[in-house]
């Protein structure tokens, strides 16, 4: 029947409409097979809608993942029990792999005992797979190493397509890892047998595209199968076995590499190189396969691959994104060299990884050697590209670093021990001394000897604790100061750090205990603790080792029969009594910060060193620790005012000595702390000319002073405060140009300080009340949109701190006042009553309003904001 | 028809969690897709690992927070409902990191953060979209025979021509393209359905073969 005119619009809509049912709609297929109009319009209906359009691009979208095939296959063998091949007997099957089924057969004219490979059956009148199936075969048939799975032969039998190859007696190495992992020496030794292979098999231009555990068979040695060529072996566990490279199942000869199919992705996810899980057109190099080689050495020593995710797409987002965990992280005690020969096979870009498996299996080669590998960790160019992103050297040395410290530890932490029965048994022999009379002497000489070489060992040990110890807190300094490395960078992995050094630091101070040569070290050790502590915001532990390190001063100042007043020890013990006074203002003990500062003041002013730059310093130190006081005072103490000017003439009068002796850069930023607070002061005693002149005097000295990275963070945060006193000087007394002027200043200056610690939740509480201050110039200047647009971040900033602080009053407090002034103006700002977080603003304030020190404030503003 | 909408279950996630904010296998589930696509945002955005840990949970959070508080009007769609309450989500967080610039300007900054915004709205609806379509195709894979959903994907899927797909299938060319046509319709009208909100699937499943022209 043939259907010559076209079928009407409805005709088609009928059959589309039509349920699954089998009426013969043959001619209508024969016409549209033939009518390109009739394919068009069927397109017209169903695709080209608008609505489909963007639907129809998520059909061809990875991230979307499709239904699994109806999976009928398991059943159907089962039912079907063992296929006849002719020319063959089946004897067993003996796996299902991705791509197929396969069984043991004996070849029944050569009596040959064979694997027979199966195109996994529901798929099989799927061209692309059999195409790649013959593919497979015909390459893999064109290798011969003694390390790679021979295929004899291909064929089709009712419709499926088999390989006949090589059996192999034994496991995949899959299997085995699944029991027992390797050592890092027959790792290396069977990558090494494994990358020889798979180069032979690049030379033939055949990649295997598909390296992974269990395609990597372990055979028992066979005397009877005569061998082309001889096979690499190796022992694992004391067994002798022959590694072999199956499963060329991804192989393609790199020319053939424009048959790659689409978008679909060939592989097995979680050994899959970057650029192949990517599709990218050149995945098709040595490359992949030396990624494979670094992924089968991966979990060869870590029991598992490089990336692992519950599902097969968000492995290969980790294969495409993140870098892999370091094995000796999953195996501390893999060698170094192992683990950078495993990383350099797994790097991201094809070009950083080995340029052959040769080269390769040299450097596995070299390292069963014993001799120096050529990967290197890191390259120098490389670490130039990755400067940016600093922490994997960081990383690397660092841990390498701590790792080496920990270790230390463990050994004289085992050497302490090993010296205590020593001494008991020193002690037994002095007993058996006492019976003995006849071997006294004699053996008193061997005991005084025995003696004093204890004590050589352990003042060599005293002195190694010492510098550990040195090094230790040398090291957390740098690390926990200086910002130049850290501005911007990965706050998680600076912490790590600061961790690790602060666990060592810790077993280290256990280990000095009751040592009193060793209590200088110890306080120094403990301060450092303290320091790192506070810049992990833990200032409670920050506050408790610094007593302990005071604690450790004040025992050592005893058993000192005289201190020199140019002991350093005395300018150390001072800044340790200013940190424990920083770690008690950030826990608002403000009476006990004041308290430790004074002591500080009193340790610093004794404290004569000789040198005049020393001094110099000393004094800066001394003015600071007067600055301090001087805030306290100011914020925290109502009456505190009238002592205030006693801290800041102090503060002026050892800043000009300190820069009389010597200029030094930090000298003017504590002379523009002085000039604010005296300022502030000025301020709230109604002088307000001469408050003003203060805040200008600390702006002219900031904006002279040039700030060296170190210094950069104390300039902008001064520079924060001036603009910020003086924004809210002019709001007060005018003229409304300035007030805008220097809140703008002022907010830029935040905003660096808060882009450089966003989790402070303080900066964001001056950024939020400046943006309203803000907003309130633009309102008066009729800027509504300025005004909507400020008072919207202030609002957000103030939620932000208001939720995570709902118990800091200053916080709730602007949050509420706020809200009630946009709500005021909202007509002019455009604001909708929704986007005013009202209901969060009363929620917060409720807990306030409970009887306490804020009722009466709280009650108000809650009244204020229930209003309608 | 006639349902009383509250008694249905929603089929999407982001529906199930509206209507049950407690259901924990629905909150497992958003939390897999929709934190990835999260993920992707912050890292196209250049934040920080941690950054991102944080980000994810929070910006999540909040979106069941927004969910559970912003009330859905059903004269209007779903999907405009869900953009309003994912702006509003970003909106709580993109000024949590307008500061984190490296000390750009601020009007630099807010310019970002705008294009941060619209991306995020984009890509959650993207996301919203992906989860829409794997639903119908599970959907309507139950409910055509095996050949004729073999057809569409490999037309679609693959990209391969009605002859290959013919070919491989051992299908008349013309069987094919009306199995792609047939299966791309049924999945324009699960979708459609999927969208509204909220309606029983099962309910409906057999009723789309009767819709008349």
């Amino acid at each position: 029947m043939e259907v010559s005119q076209c079928p009407s619009m409805d005709q088609w809509r009928e059959m589309l409409d039509e349920g699954g049912g089998d009426t013969d709609r043959s001619p209508l297929f024969d016409h549209l097979e033939g009518c390109a109009a009739c394919r068009e319009a069927l397109d017209r209906m169903t695709e080209q809608t608008s609505e489909w359009t963007s639907w129809r691009a998520l059909l061809r979208d990875p991230r979307v993942s499709w239904p699994d095939p109806l999976d009928e296959a398991p059943a159907q063998t089962a039912q079907e029990g063992l296929p006849e091949i002719p020319g063959y007997e089946i004897l067993e099957k003996i796996g299902q792999g991705g791509m197929g089924v396969v069984y043991k057969a004996r070849h029944k004219t050569l009596g040959r005992i064979v694997a027979l490979k199966f195109l996994r059956d529901h798929r099989l009148d799927d061209p692309h797979l059999r195409r790649r199936f013959r593919q497979e075969a015909a390459l893999a048939a064109r290798l011969q190493h003694p390390n790679i799975v021979q295929v004899f032969d291909y064929n089709t039998f009712d419709e499926e397509a088999y390989i006949s190859c090589e059996f192999v007696e034994g496991g995949t190495l899959a299997e085995r890892l699944r029991e027992q992992l390797l050592t890092a020496q027959e790792a290396a030794r069977l990558t090494e047998v494994l990358a020889r292979g798979i180069q032979a098999a690049h030379e033939a231009n055949v990649l295997h595209r598909d390296l992974k555990p269990a395609n990597i068979l372990l055979a028992k040695p066979n005397p009877r199968v005569q061998l082309v060529g001889e096979a690499e072996t190796i022992v694992l566990n004391g067994e002798t076995l022959i590694p072999k490279l199956a499963d060329f199942g991804l192989a393609r000869a790199q020319e053939q590499s424009q048959l790659t199919h689409g978008s679909v992705v060939m592989g097995t996810p979680s050994y899959m190189p970057p650029e192949q899980a990517r599709s990218e057109p050149f995945w098709s190099s040595v490359a992949v396969d030396i990624y494979g080689l670094g992924a089968i050495l991966y979990e060869s020593v870590t029991g598992r691959p490089p990336f692992r995710a519950s599902t097969a797409l968000e492995t290969l987002r980790l294969v495409t994104e993140t870098e892999p965990v370091r094995p000796r992280v999953l195996q501390p005690q893999l060698p170094m060299d192992l683990e950078t020969i495993c990383l350099k096979c797994l790097r991201k870009n094809p070009i950083d990884r080995y340029a052959s498996a040769d080269e390769l299996a040299e450097d596995l080669r070299c390292f069963l050697n014993h001799q120096p590998i050529h990967a290197k960790p890191v390259t120098r160019l490389r670490r130039a590209i990755l400067w940016t992103r600093r922490h994997p050297i960081m990383a690397l040395l660092i841990l390498a670093c701590s790792v080496l410290g920990l270790g230390l530890v463990a050994t004289m932490a085992a050497f302490l021990v090993s010296m205590q029965s020593k001494n008991k048994e020193l002690a037994k022999l002095n007993f058996d001394l006492m019976t003995q009379a006849e071997l006294v002497r004699k053996q008193e000489q061997t005991n005084k000897e025995q003696q004093q070489q204890l004590q050589r060992q352990k003042q060599a040990l005293d002195h190694s604790l010492k510098s550990m110890a040195a090094t230790l807190s040398a090291y957390s300094e740098v690390i926990r100061t200086d910002r130049r490395f850290f501005i911007d960078e990965d706050q998680e992995f600076r912490k790590r750090i600061m961790y690790k050094t602060l666990e060592a630091q810790t077993q280290l101070v256990a280990l000095m205990k009751d040592n009193d040569d060793l209590l200088l070290e110890q306080a120094r050790a403990l301060h450092s603790m303290s320091g790192l502590s506070q810049s992990l915001g833990q200032s409670d532990q920050a506050a408790r080792y610094a007593k302990q390190a005071i604690a450790s001063w004040e025992r050592w100042e005893f058993l000192a029969a005289r201190v020199d007043p140019s002991s350093k020890h005395l300018l150390e013990a001072g800044v340790c009594r200013m940190d424990l006074g920083n770690a008690l203002m950030s826990l608002q003990s403000h009476q006990e910060a004041i308290r430790w500062y004074q002591e500080a003041i009193e340790y610093l002013i004794r404290y004569q060193p000789s040198e005049p730059r020393q001094r110099a310093e000393t004094l800066i130190i001394l003015a600071e620790a007067n600055n301090h006081v001087a805030t306290l005072l100011i914020h925290h103490d109502p009456q505190g005012l009238s002592q205030v000017a006693k801290y800041l003439s102090a503060a002026r009068q050892a800043i000009r000595q300190s820069q009389d002796l010597e200029p030094l850069p930090r000298a003017v930023f504590s002379l523009a702390q002085t000039e604010l607070h005296e300022g502030t002061v000025a301020a709230n005693t109604g002088a307000a000319d001469k408050a003003r002149r203060h805040y200008l005097n600390a702006v002219h000295i900031l904006e002279d002073a040039s700030a060296e990275p170190v210094r950069q963070f104390t300039k902008v945060k001064l520079q924060a405060w001036a603009y910020r006193d003086l924004g809210l000087w002019h709001r007060r007394h005018g003229p409304p140009e300035e007030t805008f002027q220097w809140m703008s200043k002022s907010i830029n200056q935040w905003s660096l300080l808060l882009a450089g610690n966003p989790q402070h939740a303080p900066y964001r509480f001056e950024l939020a009340g400046q943006r309203g201050v803000l907003g309130e110039c633009f309102f008066k200047k009729q800027q509504f949109k300025e005004a909507a647009q400020n008072y919207h971040m202030a609002l957000s900033d103030a939620l932000i701190i208001s939720r995570a602080f709902p118990h800091q009053w200053s916080y709730v407090q602007l949050l509420a006042q706020l809200c009630l002034v946009v709500r005021r103006d909202r007509e002019a700002l455009g604001i909708s009553l929704a986007d005013i977080p009202l209901v969060d603003a009363a929620s917060f304030l409720e807990p306030f309003a409970a009887p306490g020190p804020y009722a009466e404030a709280a009650g108000k503003l809650l009244k204020e904001l229930q209003k309608k | 028809m006639s349902y009383d909408a509250d008694m249905e279950t929603s089929p999407t996630l982001l529906g199930r969690l509206r209507q049950s904010p407690a259901d924990q296998d629905a909150w497992q589930a958003f939390m897999d897709r929709y934190g990835g696509m999260i993920d992707r945002w912050c890292r196209s955005w250049g934040l920080q690992p941690a950054d991102i840990d944080d980000i994810r949970q929070n910006v999540l959070l909040d979106l069941a927070k927004q969910m559970a508080n912003f009330q859905y009007d059903a004269t209007r769609s779903f999907r405009a409902y869900l953009k309003t309450i994912c702006r509003r989500t970003w909106c709580d967080y993109c000024k949590n990191r307008r500061e984190m610039g490296s000390g750009s300007s601020s009007f630099f900054v807010i310019l970002k953060s705008v294009q941060a915004e619209e991306q995020f709205v984009t890509e959650f609806e993207e996301e919203w979209n992906r989860e829409l379509l794997e639903m119908a195709m599970r959907e309507v894979r139950g409910r055509v025979q095996e050949h004729t959903w073999r057809a569409f994907e490999g037309m679609t899927r693959e990209g391969l021509s009605g002859a290959e797909v013919a070919e491989r299938l051992g299908m008349k060319v013309g069987a094919v393209w009306v199995a792609k046509s047939k299966v791309q319709k049924m999945l324009q009208d699960t979708v459609q359905r999927l969208e509204a909100e909220p309606v029983s699937m099962s309910q409906e499943a057999d009723d789309t073969q009767t819709v008349n022209p």
